[in-house]
């Protein structure tokens, strides 16, 4: 609990020294600690694959093969690295370990998806606030780098909009949603159904009715919304369009993603971070295994191990890497028994989760989880959401302290008070 | 010095009337977290006293409009704008007036019939409204449209915002909202109204027992902290871990506050009678359906249905609340006494404290600390301090309550309130108008909080007539209103516009359950009906092998099979009105399906990537959370995808467009958009492109239309 200087206390210390005193500190706000930020920060874009439902950690990447039957069918494989053992199911993702840092010592608070979900995205607990998620931030604080595609964009995502909405920062800074990768952007499509001639008298004709409009009612939101018009127009006719259109990919290259829509998902933020934007979340759902964990694993394993494999490969191969910070979370992990009919109950005391290129050293593995699997062994290398959170601010250079007021003029910062420690040593410069 | 008024509250259904005191102090004395200019204000009011509550109507106007109330507006409107020495805008024309009124008071634009039986422009020469003067027809439109049932779905769209919603949002809430809206058009006192979500206790299967559900939001804390700052303006939420730091609100009063619905460290020994589906052993169930080699894991969801649903809803809440609560580990007031972890009994932040009586500790109990034994009902029985808190909360005589509401309704109205931010009172908080801010709390007060009849006298007045302020318009201090301020209109009005575009019934259509309608019935009101609360341990035993043998035989899960052979169905198809049910034979009705029902009858919030969301819909994650911000998105989808997948030619606009001949049809288009006819240069555009593209270009001319901005505004 931070110690919140009160109003009161305020008047009566500003009393005493009788200086004139800024609107902020006036109010005895805390001062904002100085946040830890790189010189050099290397990432410039993220891409947060977030695995929805509670990614088993004993299956994945923290096998427990001395726990015996707990495994059930999931056997070990070794990976590049001496001493590290995946599950089955992600062999590519083994072969390629020297191209990211596994973090084994993930560990939260709650079992409970809804909250996991929000904490994980937001950083906060759900409350009386409405807290940007990741992409949000991003979107608010730095500049765009191509004008004509979206700054974020969030794809297959849950209907709750936990990665798009843009919090309290409002519609302005929410992600461009797509709901399935292989159709594109919604709605970008469909012009086509119109010959250029009759759009091109559609313009004419609207031009004219917003012209008459605005000439009688020049009021800032008409402004608005013609600006957002002129823009829009821009970006159905710029060559940037065909970042969002799949199919223009080889049939060799979706085959490496793999036919599933996570495979398409993640080859279409591959397509939108070599276009320059900014931010794209990947969603893919159905990790809730209570039940019949090693048929799922069957299936969707794979899926994730080719997926998430094939888009580190390209973007290492391409250099983006370097300047794109790939990242793999989930909302906790799963319970060291089998629970239910053959499966795995939550269990938010150790799980796993990645982090690629943006600087961040590769080959590494960072933090053990206990013997048992259900808990972190080294306390002292626990990492929570807060600090996850912060380390991809750290990467990316935000200043993950700066408070920003929501709609009832509460301060938030990225880091929740200040809670997160974004974990330095796991990047290859200072 | 306490000035205390008396006041009788009579409160509908089973309620016994209840008498109640609050008190303010007289002026001079500081009342914390009140404002002293709005204190100065209220006192005026407390000469209101005592009123009898009549027998609540069902929305009908029994009594004539209310002249006096009507004048009074508009004799302080005019005198603010002579003080500062600004002229009204002069009178819209009656095409604005008219779009105006539908898009306030339903909350979407009229149909072409709509527009020209209005406008006595009906292709039969005949109109509803024909022989009237325009004031006539106006007071007789709104008249009209205060008692349609698309009045409820678009006020639900406004007031349903007080309530944020969990992640995990379930079914109760739909028969909850169903219930608001029955409210709203049935126009029970907005008190009333909010007292009965603050208190109902009972099965949600029930009479107004699914009220509670306004009560369920997964987190007290915040759930508390938005019906204080909605329905009082008090952002307390602060004052949970420390003393306010802008407010005067300390850490034990948010506490004190808290208490009224706590019973923290008084075990209740009021618990309901036990239903027999309660005493079932669910685990027993959970192991047989597990050994069954000829069930798979979905039979599981079928279990949770009974364990974590069913069974809950119908069973009524703890009937009393104790008024005690605990203070924090991390208590740490700087004003206030207290230990962490010390017991607190309730105390209103303001006004007289109301005669709660707490359950005393036995000889040799510490009062500070955890009871071990359970109180007896008796103890307090008769002092619900939930029930005061409500009685507090939603009295006539507090301060706040009223206030908050007329300065809703007057913002809503007019477009910026008479103070700001609407959302919350600050010390500092002053109305631009103190005196149209008493006149309109003493409006709500003389109508008995019933909105019809407030919204009737502010829809009446001369300002509402007026063009709009074009300019953007932001709060002053000493601002006066020449006019209402041009806005966008809200996501759901856009939607809605839409709607009736493609088809002109849609209001007649809402998504409210009704029990005679077994393919849309909802599995737990289904199995209400059924009478499965009576289930026994074998009976629900088998009820749940049965199902997840049959499902399998079938090929599909328990759920699936339930909705689909048994009835249960939770699919929700529109249910016409009655008017259309009687009509059905001689109306067109192409192109009604669910998912192009009113914003009002669809899910709440939508998802995410619905147009709602993207037009601004409240996400449900804070108060006030609906914005009306440009997007490119929005852009999007009006340019490619609302025309192509809305609109048909054999429903709708482009039907009637084909019905009508020659220009009329481009007229009809504008009509139906706009509310308005094309100006010369317009129409003349327009027959430029029919004459290029032939009847295709109807589409073209709809496109631009629901493109343009005058589409999206309010003006």
């Amino acid at each position: 609990m931070i110690n919140y200087t009160s109003r009161r206390t305020f008047l009566k210390q500003g009393a005493g020294m009788g200086l004139g005193l800024s609107a902020a500190s006036a109010f005895g706000e805390p001062e904002s600690p100085e946040a830890l930020l790189l010189k050099h920060p290397k990432a410039k874009k993220l891409i947060y694959l977030f695995v929805d439902g509670g990614l088993s950690q004993i299956d994945s990447f923290d096998p427990k093969p001395k726990m015996g039957d707990v495994m059930m069918d999931t056997r070990v494989i070794n990976t590049k690295l001496d001493g590290v053992q995946y599950g089955h199911y992600f062999p590519q993702l083994a072969e390629h370990i020297d191209k990211y840092c596994l973090i084994r010592s993930m560990s939260t608070g709650t079992a409970s998806h809804g909250t996991g979900v929000y904490v994980t995205h937001r950083n906060y607990r759900p409350g009386t606030a409405n807290h940007p998620p990741i992409g949000a931030w991003i979107s608010r604080m730095l500049p765009t780098l191509n004008e004509n595609l979206p700054k974020t964009v969030a794809i297959h995502e849950r209907s709750q909009g936990l990665g798009s909405s843009g919090g309290f920062f409002g519609a302005k800074y929410a992600a461009t949603t797509i709901p399935v990768a292989a159709n594109g952007l919604p709605a970008g499509r469909q012009l086509a159904d119109v010959s250029d001639d009759r759009a091109s008298d559609r313009l004419k004709a609207l031009k004219m009715l917003n012209e008459e409009f605005y000439r009688a009612n020049q009021s800032n939101f008409i402004r608005d919304h013609i600006d957002v018009l002129d823009n829009t127009l821009s970006l159905l006719r710029s060559p940037d369009f065909s970042a969002f259109d799949i199919s223009l990919e080889s049939d060799k290259t979706r085959e490496r993603y793999g036919d599933s829509k996570l495979g398409r998902g993640l080859l279409l933020a591959r397509r939108l971070v070599e276009n320059d934007v900014r931010f794209v979340e990947v969603t893919t759902s159905g990790w809730d295994h209570h039940d019949n964990i090693m048929d799922e694993m069957k299936k969707m394993g794979p899926m994730l191990d080719r997926a998430l494999s094939a888009l580190i490969i390209d973007l290492n191969a391409s250099g983006l890497l370097d300047e794109t910070l790939v990242v793999l979370t989930t909302e906790f992990g799963r319970q060291n028994h089998v629970s239910g009919k053959a499966g795995r109950d939550h269990g938010p005391g150790g799980y796993c989760q990645i982090l690629a290129g943006g600087g961040i050293r590769p080959g590494m593995v960072y933090g053990k989880t206990a013997e048992d699997a259900q808990g972190v062994k080294d306390k002292k290398a626990k990492v929570s959401p807060e600090d996850f959170f912060v380390t991809m601010a750290y990467a990316m250079g935000l200043d993950y302290n700066r408070k920003y007021l929501n709609v009832d003029k509460r301060e938030f910062a990225m880091n929740n008070e200040g809670k997160g420690k974004p974990l330095t040593s796991i990047f290859t410069t200072a | 010095m306490v000035n205390v008024v008396e006041i009788q509250l009579v409160h509908i259904g089973r309620r016994s009337p209840v008498t109640h005191g609050i008190g303010v102090p007289a002026v001079g004395c500081r009342v914390k977290g009140l404002g002293l200019s709005i204190l100065v204000l209220l006192l005026v009011f407390l000469g209101v006293g005592i009123s009898t509550r009549a027998a609540p109507v069902s929305g009908g106007f029994e009594s004539p409009l209310d002249f006096k109330q009507v004048e009074r507006i508009d004799l302080l409107v005019g005198k603010r704008l002579g003080e500062i020495t600004v002229k009204p805008n002069p009178a819209a024309s009656p095409e604005v007036l008219l779009r105006r009124m539908y898009l306030q008071i339903i909350g979407r634009n009229p149909t072409v019939r709509e527009f020209e039986d209005f406008m006595e422009m009906s292709p039969s020469g005949k109109s509803t409204f024909s022989g009237l003067t325009l004031v006539e027809k106006k007071r007789k439109l709104i008249d009209q449209l205060l008692q349609s049932r698309e009045y409820g779905m678009h006020e639900f769209n406004f007031w349903s915002e007080m309530k944020n919603e969990p992640d995990n949002q379930n079914m109760k809430l739909f028969y909850f909202w169903a219930w608001f809206k029955k409210q709203l058009n049935d126009d029970l006192p907005f008190d009333q109204l909010v007292f009965k979500m603050l208190t109902e206790t009972g099965n949600i299967f029930e009479g107004d027992g699914v009220a509670r559900e306004f009560r369920q939001n997964g987190n007290f804390a915040n759930w508390f902290a938005d019906v204080m700052l909605y329905f009082h303006g008090a952002h307390i939420t602060c004052a949970q871990c420390h003393d306010h730091p802008f407010d005067s609100y300390n850490q034990r009063q948010y506490y004190e506050m808290t208490a009224f619905l706590r019973n923290e460290g008084h075990p209740m020994d009021n618990l309901p009678e036990t239903l027999p589906i309660n005493k079932v052993d669910i685990g027993k169930i959970r192991k047989r359906v597990a050994g069954d080699k000829e069930l798979d894991g979905r039979t599981g969801a079928l279990i949770n249905r009974f364990a974590f649903w069913f069974s809950k809803w119908a069973q009524p809440e703890k009937t009393q609340k104790a008024g005690v609560d605990r203070l924090p580990d991390y208590f740490q007031s700087e004003e206030a006494k207290g230990d962490p972890g010390q017991l607190v009994r309730a105390k209103v932040l303001y006004g007289k404290q109301p005669d709660l009586r707490f359950p005393e500790p036995e000889e040799g109990e510490d009062p500070g600390k955890e009871q071990k034994r359970k109180v007896p009902p008796e103890e307090w029985s008769g002092n619900d301090s939930r029930i005061a808190f409500a009685q507090w909360l939603t009295a006539r005589d507090n301060p706040r309550f009223t206030l908050m509401l007329a300065n809703r309704l007057w913002k809503k109205t007019v477009g910026i309130g008479l103070f700001e931010p609407a959302n919350k009172i600050k010390e500092k908080t002053k109305p631009s108008d103190p005196e149209l801010m008493q006149a309109l709390i003493g409006l709500v007060h003389q109508k008995d909080f019933r909105l019809k009849e407030v919204y009737r006298v502010i829809y009446n007045t001369t300002l509402f007539e007026r063009e709009s302020s074009m300019e953007s318009v932001s709060f002053s201090p000493g601002m006066g209103f020449p006019g209402p301020v041009s806005r966008r209109v809200s996501a759901e009005q856009m939607w809605d516009n839409l709607m009736v575009l493609r088809n002109e019934y849609v209001g007649e259509f809402d998504g409210e359950p009704r029990p005679d309608h077994p393919s849309r019935l909802h599995p737990y009101k289904a199995y209400y009906e059924k009478g499965y609360l009576n289930f026994d341990q074998e009976q629900l035993t088998e009820y749940v092998l049965k199902v997840g043998r049959e499902s399998r035989k079938a090929g599909m899960s328990a759920l699936e099979y339930e909705n689909k052979h048994l009835g249960h169905g939770g699919t929700r198809g529109a249910v016409p009105s009655p008017f259309i049910q009687a009509n059905r034979d001689s109306l067109n009705l192409n192109g009604i399906e669910y998912k192009f029902l009113r914003a009002s009858e669809l899910r709440v919030p939508a998802r995410i990537d619905h147009f709602l969301a993207h037009f601004g819909q409240s996400s449900r994650k804070e108060l006030f959370g609906s914005v009306r911000e440009a997007s490119s998105t929005q852009a999007l989808i009006m340019i490619n995808w609302a025309e192509k997948n809305l609109f048909h030619e054999k429903g709708g606009i482009l039907q009637v467009v084909d019905q009508r001949e020659g220009d009329e049809k481009i007229r009809t288009l504008f009509k139906g958009t706009l509310a308005r006819l094309p100006s010369e240069k317009e129409l003349l555009a327009m027959k430029g492109l029919v004459a290029k593209s032939g009847r295709v270009a109807y589409r073209d001319i709809l496109w631009a239309l629901v493109n343009c901005n005058e589409f999206r505004s309010q003006m």
